[in-house]
């Protein structure tokens, strides 16, 4: 690919993975993945059941270690870099199953994001409390979270996640779960964050959800990408059609 | 792992505001007034000491509570915000014990300097230890330290130029301090400083980060906190006052013995224990269960003293157990959760009466 | 003395810390607890020997399998449902829990026993058998044959039965094998249960070499867990290797160096096992992070 991306900060992707691909026993969980990023965009991954996309996200936020490939976050190999040090350069993830810090407020869990670019605790409050309100979840901000709805636990996880003064947000499957009234305010939310420059990367199940807001889409199926392309593109491609009618034969 | 209710139940539970806006246990939250309180406490704290200035006998229960106080609030450092459940604290301890009596003993030390060297050697230990035990969660890391303070205390017995099993004896005159009611407030002060110290640290990033590294590691990690970085912070932290703590102890006792310093049980489980029993993860927990137990055992002790050796242990076992099981806010944690619910109710009824 | 029978009185001790480890480790593999009490189990099956034999003169090896078996399964069921079972999803409160049980258990033995030692003597106590020149004690021999019969009785049984079928998908997912209709709450007692048969088994096969006292479980149970670290977590098998290694390099260094840095250098090994390899020689990589969540 392109051999400058390590110079350039300022390069077109905000993330890039070269063949990445995690093995677990025997498992190819993931296997060969191309991916790229732009700055700004939506990129949504889709796929069946147990396809390997929260692996790839695991592996890109680098809470699971690849077994082969790199990856490239603004320029900067960050294959061998940590989570923590992967979050504290501008890469923000959530969880699927959701994963508060129940002892602590809405607010002090979006503080726990923020302290790395804010370290005294009035300045990641009031990041905390920007966040929050961006995110609509400013009037629970006292409440403990583990008494949020799960709608509330989806949104503090986006909060939390974004409150480092986040470049690239990683979101998997946020809406999940959610009633549709609650799925379309979070479309709308994420929208909203993609105005505001921040690039999305988006897993999702619903495809009416990924239509509406990725510019780009990868499908994953047994761990490898089977299309890529716009939304239009890919949700006509015959490979995805079968890897969602589930017949797997053919699909191979 | 856990099943994950937020998945299956999907209602919405609107807890009232007033409830949650109450502040939650885990001590983070200590308001604007904490440091206010801090003095306050501190001040009655001497008051009581003072009232006690012609009752020996209290006194120096009351000095042996306000040192387990101190560091049992050391302990919680990391084992209440961290969550990480060091036995290892009887080694700090007794590093911190042995830097002023060998120097002292061997060199003629005063025994200022060799405090200052037991609170940097026990906060260097407690860092180079940090790396290979915390490559150990949860029981493993219990583990891990409890063997290493087994193997402490042989390596301690079997060196000789430790004093060997006998310990070391600090001649009388060298001891500056000796007469028992300033010792009372000597501890009082060493536990200023350790409450000092966890309000510092609980209030800032690092507390914070020990409470998200405690409840979900990985989901710490994601906001970019380094789960090891933090441990080892606050494990060394939480050494470093434990070691000013064991210098201190053997001014107070003017000897040092490895079973006084390095007991498993005795130094190493006791301290957490107070922690538990007081309220894990705040303040004021600590400082209640190091002033509740260390008073309690000597009560039983005395008041078994007919009863077969063995007995009084018997029963702080079994209160560790019932706090594991039906007490884990511990004293402080269930007066507030009672104020907590008083308040609520009155809010309801005056709601009610509102309507 | 030559380096064989030092080897060899390595693994006679390897073989008594192995059938320790194998219980805790029967607990640890399937409900990721750790029973810091467990070697207060095995001195409560010494005592359980040692009240058989003299009050009604039982033999301590007919004391193991007739009484110590059933009982230690019954305290095993006992502090599963009654403690651990409250305390699933709270690892600080079980390590305060069973540490409590450690503390009582103890002292309520001191205080029975008002600290006075308790030997069971038998014939196999001072028999020994030639082994190539070296004289083998046959109830060292015995203990080190339990381990092994143990140790195989478990892997077959966790490997052939549905039982052990369940025995993994709980240890690997408790959520989904409750789900998929294993009673998770049996199973826990179950293994408990067996833990603890084997833990008082193991204390009264060990009653005629050793003189029981109170302070015995906690010079039993340190090594037993750095077995059970060393061999690897929830393995069994890796027990049973890890308690020969540990007896024999405890021996090699009692010889070689001091014998009171025997823990010492049992505790490096345990360390460098940790840095390097945290899951242990034969326990599956990843294993040693599940206690916690
Ligand atoms: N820690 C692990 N150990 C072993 N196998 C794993 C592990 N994590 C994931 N897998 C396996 O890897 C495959 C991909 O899982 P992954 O969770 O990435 O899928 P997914 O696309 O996110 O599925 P879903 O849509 O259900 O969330 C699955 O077969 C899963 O069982
Ligand atoms: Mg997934």
């Amino acid at each position: 690919m392109n051999a400058q991306t390590s110079e350039s900060t300022q390069s077109e992707f905000v993330l890039e993975c070269h063949s990445v691909g995690k093995t677990y026993g025997g498992l190819k969980a993931v296997s060969d993945v191309n991916i790229a990023a732009r700055r700004g965009e939506i990129l949504g991954i889709i796929g069946p059941n147990g396809a390997g996309k929260t692996t790839l996200f695991n592996i890109i936020s680098g809470h699971v270690g690849s077994t082969t490939g790199t990856i490239v976050f603004n320029g900067a190999d960050v294959t061998r870099k940590p989570a923590h040090t992967r979050a504290r350069l501008g890469m923000g993830r959530t969880f699927q199953i959701v994963r508060p810090i129940r002892s602590l407020t809405v607010l002090e869990n979006v503080m726990i994001g923020a302290f790395h670019a804010y370290p005294t605790r009035e300045a990641a409050a009031q990041q905390a409390l920007r966040v929050l309100e961006r995110v609509e979840l400013i009037d629970r901000a006292k409440s403990n979270a583990g008494d949020l709805t799960l709608a509330g636990r989806k949104r503090l996880e986006v909060a939390r996640a974004l409150a480092g003064n986040t470049q690239l947000l990683l979101l998997d499957e946020v809406m999940a779960g959610l009633n549709p009234s609650e799925a379309n305010l979070a479309i709308a939310m994420i929208h909203r964050l993609s105005l505001t420059g921040v690039s999305v990367i988006l897993i999702e199940h619903n495809l009416k959800v990924v239509n509406e807001l990725a510019q780009n889409v990868v499908v994953l199926d047994h761990g490898a990408e089977i299309s890529q392309g716009s939304p239009a593109e890919v949700l006509s491609d015959p490979a995805v059609i079968t890897a969602y009618l589930g017949n797997r034969k053919v699909a191979k | 792992m856990k099943s994950d209710p937020e998945l299956i139940s999907d209602e919405t539970s609107e807890a009232p505001a007033l409830e949650s806006a109450a502040s939650h246990g885990h001590g983070l939250r200590s308001g604007k007034f904490s440091w206010l309180a801090f003095g306050i406490g501190m001040v009655v704290l001497g008051g009581v000491a003072a009232l006690l200035l012609n009752q020996p006998y209290y006194l120096s229960l009351g000095a042996v509570g306000l040192l387990f106080a101190a560091l049992a609030s050391a302990w919680n450092i990391i084992g209440g915000y961290g969550g990480q459940f060091s036995l290892a604290h009887a080694v700090f301890f007794a590093v911190g014990g042995y830097s002023v009596a060998l120097t002292q003993v061997n060199w003629k030390w005063a025994p200022w300097p060799g405090l200052l060297l037991g609170i940097v050697l026990s906060t260097i230990l407690a860092a180079l230890l940090a790396w290979p035990l915390f490559r150990l969660r949860g029981p493993f890391f219990a583990i891990g330290t409890l063997a290493l303070s087994v193997v402490v205390l042989a390596l301690v017995t079997w060196m000789p130029w430790t004093g060997a099993a006998l310990g070391l004896q600090i001649p009388f005159n060298e001891q500056p301090i000796t007469s028992r009611p300033a010792w009372a407030f000597i501890f009082l002060g060493f536990l200023a400083v350790c409450v000092a110290v966890s309000l510092v640290v609980s209030r800032g990033r690092l507390g914070f980060y020990l409470v998200a590294v405690r409840d979900d590691q990985e989901a710490a990690s994601a906001a970019g906190a380094s789960a090891l970085w933090v441990k080892t912070l606050g494990f060394a932290i939480s050494a470093g006052l434990t070691g000013l703590g064991g210098g201190l102890y053997v001014m107070y006792l003017g000897f040092l013995d490895p079973p006084t310093f390095l007991d498993a049980v005795q130094i190493g489980a006791f301290i957490p224990l107070c922690a538990l029993i007081g309220g894990l993860g705040t303040i004021v927990g600590p400082i209640i269960g190091g002033l509740v137990l260390p008073t309690l055992q000597t009560y039983m002790r005395g008041a078994f003293s007919n009863l077969p050796a063995g007995v009084s242990e018997a029963i702080l076992g079994l209160v560790l157990i019932l706090v594991a099981l039906f007490f884990r806010a511990g004293i402080w944690g269930w007066l507030t959760s009672l104020v907590r619910r008083v308040m609520s109710r009155r809010a309801k009824s005056d709601e009610r009466a509102n309507i | 003395m030559g380096v064989l029978t030092i080897i060899i009185s390595g693994v006679l001790v390897g073989g008594m810390y192995a059938l320790i480890a194998i219980g805790l480790n029967a607990v640890f593999g399937v409900v990721r607890v750790v029973n810091f009490a467990h070697g207060e189990l095995v001195v409560l099956g010494m005592y359980t020997a040692y009240f058989a034999w003299t009050v009604w003169s039982v033999d301590p090896y007919i004391t193991a399998v007739l009484i110590a078996l059933p009982l230690g399964f019954l305290v095993g069921l006992v502090i599963q449902r009654f403690v651990v079972q409250r305390l699933l999803d709270e690892p600080l409160m079980q390590m305060f829990a069973t540490f409590g049980l450690l503390m009582l258990l103890q002292n309520l033995f001191l205080a029975f026993t008002r600290g006075e030692p308790k030997a069971v003597r038998v014939a196999a106590s001072s028999a020994s058998l030639d082994f190539f020149g070296v004289s083998v004690s046959v109830s060292r021999l015995v203990v080190l044959g339990a381990a092994i019969v143990v140790t195989i009785i478990l892997v077959v049984f966790l490997r052939q039965t549905l039982y052990g079928a369940a025995v993994r998908a709980v240890s690997q997912d408790r959520g989904t094998a409750a789900l998929m209709g294993i009673n998770v709450k049996v199973l826990y007692m179950v293994a408990f249960g067996v833990s603890g048969a084997i833990a008082l088994m193991a204390g009264a096969l060990m009653s005629p070499i050793y003189t029981a006292s109170p302070a015995l479980g906690f010079s039993f149970v340190l090594p037993a867990f750095a077995v059970v670290v060393l061999g690897g977590l929830g393995s069994i098998g890796g027990s049973l290797i890890g308690g020969l290694i540990v007896g024999v390099v405890e021996a090699l260094s009692g010889y070689f160096l001091d014998p009171a840095l025997k823990q010492a250098v049992w505790f490096t090994l345990f360390l460098a096992v940790l840095v390097i390899r945290p899951a242990g020689l034969f326990g599956r990589a990843g294993s040693e992070e599940i206690g916690q969540r």
